[in-house]
């Protein structure tokens, strides 16, 4: 309950509870009259939650027993990378050297206590001393344009490669990558989304990352969501593979990389069952940049333990949520395991209403089918979709 | 929670990073972040989730008043029946209450001692003046005066263990500076008591359940669905540790299922067991978190259970990690349809539907929210954060820690138990005159006679959801109807290129 609804319901209580007699009005009354402050503030992901496990499936103990967070990327066996959490801290947020070093640090640290996950950067850092060696895979973003030798890359022996596609140079500059890199190459497709997601594939890329802040500003996405943007990026991988079967000679499936409004636990998980593998998380970046506000900063080592904290702190949060609803393995969760008490999200991740298993658009189209068949009708596929489309408003 | 300048500074400087940066970031966890950084331990918090929409402001009882008349006695419908009662599906024995509300699950331990004192003490009083109220204890075992309350409790309890029994509340007693309060009139309990069997079985004799009234087995619970009872060891005293048999200052983290209940033929052996324990007199309940609601119910119908109970994700709670609370489970109103479906296609052979009955607890505080569970399908409904408020609780859900601002679930010594007595026994009774009104002014006899037909929908979601007519005495059904009919009419009146252009026209009209 926000800070108003908590003020009624506290005063309508009290008022209660002092004098034992009636109101002139309920809780209900005074909810429904409040003025619609709080509703721009409110983020569609706050209208999503997953259904926990009670007895129709018994939930795991995250204390007691092994939760897998494991993933790999890579379509290739040969050119795999693994990850113990599925987060990669991407650096969406300008971050000065010092406070790279401390996450850099920071994920060494989590690495050497068996809790790997990679990071984006376009920045060296500089690991020549013994005791900063990297522990942990880097992807090393290429600027746009630069389309100069891989070898200019390879210098600090990144395990992966991020490019940012914008146009066809961006696909020249993957097919040459493609052909002298090894590891795995993930293009960033924000600002193109959703075209050309089939041709990366097709020219080898081993997944997309798409950051929805940069989309959702994108004229096409105006007015929708991260859970929108999530919910097509999944389609358009899975659009990929359609037909593929036979003929797929990848040993893993493409990995989709969601970025921007995912911050928390809460919607990794939630990234999670719409269909995000991994996470471009920056809140880390966040906490390593807050340094610089202090008044009094701290050394490169004390910003790494707060990230190095932070991340054991959510790495917990992360076990603990598929746990709670009947998974041992992270990626297990589907967008089945989530419901909605909006239609806006429903229609967007096509995610099922509260109280039931069917999304908004599915409860409609039975409406339609159950009138028709009641009146002797019978709609032709072109006459549903119109009903839908005005309904749905697809 | 006071938090140290430490965090509150690492908070500022999270946020001025947050501002500044061009990204996305929910300042509302910010909080939540900064914990993190402290101590890199889950954050927990208390009280319930924060539901953007609850369903219940949008659902209206047409013609209903919470106050009969201006400046009048308010009995203008004293004979309207609220009773409730549970039991009787396969348990001898009945638990009857006078209201159909009871008080949730809150166990000594989340709940500070005045505050259970003041719970105990203040349905006594109302039990005296004629008004039952049913009391869970909670996962977190139960007080002596709880279990040896009558005299007939005392009957097979040894001289040793009587010793025992007082020398514990004395020191109890003694803790929290309640010497004076007199042992007679608290080793009384007038009211039904429900002990709660959960995954921790924090109870160390069978007189937890052998001098009960009715025993809950907790499957789960709307705040931490799937997760398991959990008490921070900062609130594990060693009295509350006594009780529950446990460590002192050690979190008390119970499994996240029964060990010996996974699946629904354990369910089926367990209740047989307390059934065979209690001699088939007690009524047992089954209760879960709002999830899967439908299949849930199901097993529990075939269960041997009287009850089932369902906990919204709003439902409150002592200690639950954050993120956790926040994004598992379901409202209570949309639980409540698969729960009621459940009941009537278990039942459809025959008519002994009212024998089982559906208690739903989360986000209920007033009358009006009782009465449209009631309506909506529901037998009786818990409360715990509405008895909280009556004592002075001011939502700051800090509950896990051992600081409280009103004295309830940390700092005893702030809370004033016999006001708190008063604030509960006036809560209770102003919600059951406004159950009354409510029940008369749409014209029913009872509160259980509450239908869904005395019910309105204000907005579309609500409306489908709840199978409810619209304000405008619409259902959700009826513009879709209306669509699948303009289309036949267009097939005969439009030609095909028409007929995207029409759609486009009514689209820009409505």
């Amino acid at each position: 309950m926000n800070d108003a609804d908590k003020f009624i319901i506290r005063k309508a209580v009290l008022e209660l509870a002092k004098t034992g007699t009636p109101r002139f009005t309920s809780i209900d009354d005074d909810v429904r009259n409040l003025p619609k402050v709080n509703s721009k503030a409110t983020n569609l992901w706050d209208y999503v939650t997953a259904i926990g496990a009670q007895l129709s499936r018994p939930p795991y103990d995250p204390y007691r027993e092994t939760i897998s967070l494991n993933i790999t990327i890579g379509r290739k066996k040969s050119r795999r990378v693994c990850l113990n959490i599925p987060l990669i801290i991407y650096g969406n947020i300008a971050i000065n050297y010092s406070s790279l070093e401390a996450v850099h640090l920071a994920l060494n640290r989590l690495a050497e206590k068996g809790n790997v996950l990679g990071l984006i950067s376009e920045i060296e850092i500089n690991t020549t001393k013994d005791n900063n060696k990297r522990k942990y895979p880097l992807f090393k973003k290429v600027p746009f344009y630069r389309n100069d030798s891989l070898d200019e890359y390879q210098n600090s022996c990144p395990e992966g490669l991020v490019l940012e596609y914008k146009d066809q140079a961006s696909l020249r500059m993957l097919q040459n990558f493609r052909k002298e890199f090894d590891g795995p190459i993930l293009v960033d497709v924000s600002e193109v989304f959703p075209l050309y997601t089939k041709t990366i594939l097709e020219e080898g890329a081993d997944g997309i990352i798409v950051d929805t802040d940069k989309v959702t500003k994108n004229e096409r996405y105006k007015g929708k969501h991260a859970i929108a943007v999530i919910y097509d990026a999944r389609n358009a991988i899975n659009d990929y593979y359609k037909g593929r079967e036979e003929n797929d000679n990848d040993d893993n499936i493409a990995t989709l990389v969601i970025a921007g409004d995912v911050n928390s636990a809460g919607k990794i998980v939630k990234a999670a069952a719409v269909g995000a593998n991994v996470i471009g998380y920056s809140t880390s970046m966040l906490i390593a940049r807050s340094n610089m506000y202090s008044e009094k900063p701290s050394d490169v080592s004390s910003i790494a333990d707060n990230v190095f904290r932070h991340m054991l702190g959510t790495k917990g949060e992360i076990k603990g949520i598929p746990a709670a609803l009947g998974y041992s393995d992270f990626h297990n969760l589907s967008a089945s395991d989530l419901r909605t008490s909006s239609i806006d999200a429903s229609l967007q991740g096509n995610i099922p209403l509260e109280g039931g298993d069917r999304t908004y658009k599915e409860m409609v189209e039975e409406i339609v089918n159950e009138y028709a068949s009641e009146k002797g009708i019978t709609l032709n596929s072109l006459e549903t979709q119109q009903v839908l489309r005005f309904m749905v408003g697809e | 929670m006071p938090y140290s300048k430490d965090i509150l500074e690492l908070k500022r400087h999270l946020l001025r990073a947050a501002e500044s940066s061009n990204s996305y970031f929910d300042l509302t966890k910010l909080i939540v972040d900064v914990r993190k950084i402290n101590d890199s331990e889950i954050p927990y918090s208390g009280l319930g989730a924060r539901s953007p929409n609850d369903y219940f402001p949008s659902i209206k009882i047409i013609g209903s008043t919470l106050r009969s008349k201006e400046n009048d006695d308010f009995t203008t419908y004293k004979n309207i029946d609220t009773k409730f009662t549970l039991g009787g599906r396969y348990s001898t024995n009945l638990i009857t209450s006078d209201v159909p509300f009871f008080v949730s699950g809150m166990s000594y331990g989340s709940l500070k001692l005045p505050a259970k004192i003041a719970l105990h003490l203040a349905l006594n009083r109302l039990a005296k003046e004629g008004i039952k109220v049913i009391m869970n204890t909670g996962e977190g075992g139960a007080l002596p005066w709880e279990l040896y309350g009558s005299e007939e409790s005392w009957s097979n309890v040894s001289k040793k263990r009587h010793e025992n029994i007082l020398s514990y509340a004395d020191r109890l007693l003694k803790e929290h500076h309640l010497e004076s309060t007199d042992r007679d009139s608290l080793f009384c309990r007038l009211y039904p008591l429900i002990t709660q069997y959960a995954s921790g079985r924090f109870w160390k004799d069978p007189s937890y359940l052998l001098n009960a009234d009715g025993i809950e087995i907790k499957i789960g619970q709307g705040a931490k669905i799937g997760h398991g009872g959990l008490l921070p060891g900062p609130k594990v005293t060693d009295l509350v540790a006594e009780n529950r048999g446990i460590p002192s200052y050690k979190a008390a983290h119970s499994p996240s299922r029964h060990l010996d209940i996974l699946g629904p033929e354990d369910l089926v052996a367990k209740i047989l067991e307390l059934r065979e324990i209690t001699d088939w007199r007690t009524p047992i309940i089954v209760k879960v978190g709002c999830s899967r609601v439908y299949d849930d119910i199901e097993i529990i119908l075939k269960s041997y259970a009287d009850a089932a109970s369902i906990d919204g994700f709003v439902g409150g709670t002592g200690a639950a990690p954050w993120e956790l609370r926040d994004i598992i489970g379901i409202n209570t109103i949309p639980s409540l349809k698969p729960a009621r479906e459940a009941i009537a296609n278990y039942y459809s052979t025959d008519n002994k539907r009212d024998e089982f009955r559906l208690i739903v607890h989360g986000s209920v505080w007033d009358s009006e929210r009782i009465a449209k569970c009631i309506a909506l399908g529901a037998n009786g409904v818990g409360i715990g954060t509405g008895f909280l408020l009556s004592m002075g609780c001011t939502l700051v859900q800090d509950c896990y820690t051992n600081v409280c601002p009103a004295g309830l679930t940390g700092s005893y010594e702030k809370l004033d138990i016999q006001t708190s007595v008063n604030g509960i026994v006036n809560y209770v009774k102003g919600t059951l005159l406004e159950l009354k009104n409510i029940a008369g002014s749409v014209g029913r006899q009872s509160i259980h006679d509450l239908r869904r037909e005395d019910l309105i929908a204000t907005d579309e979601l609500t409306s489908l959801i709840c199978e409810l007519p619209l304000v405008n005495g619409r259902t959700f059904k009826d513009p879709i109807k209306e669509m699948v009919k303009t289309v036949i009419d267009n097939r005969k009146n439009l030609k095909e290129h028409q007929v995207d252009e029409y759609w486009r026209m009514k689209k820009k009209v409505e």
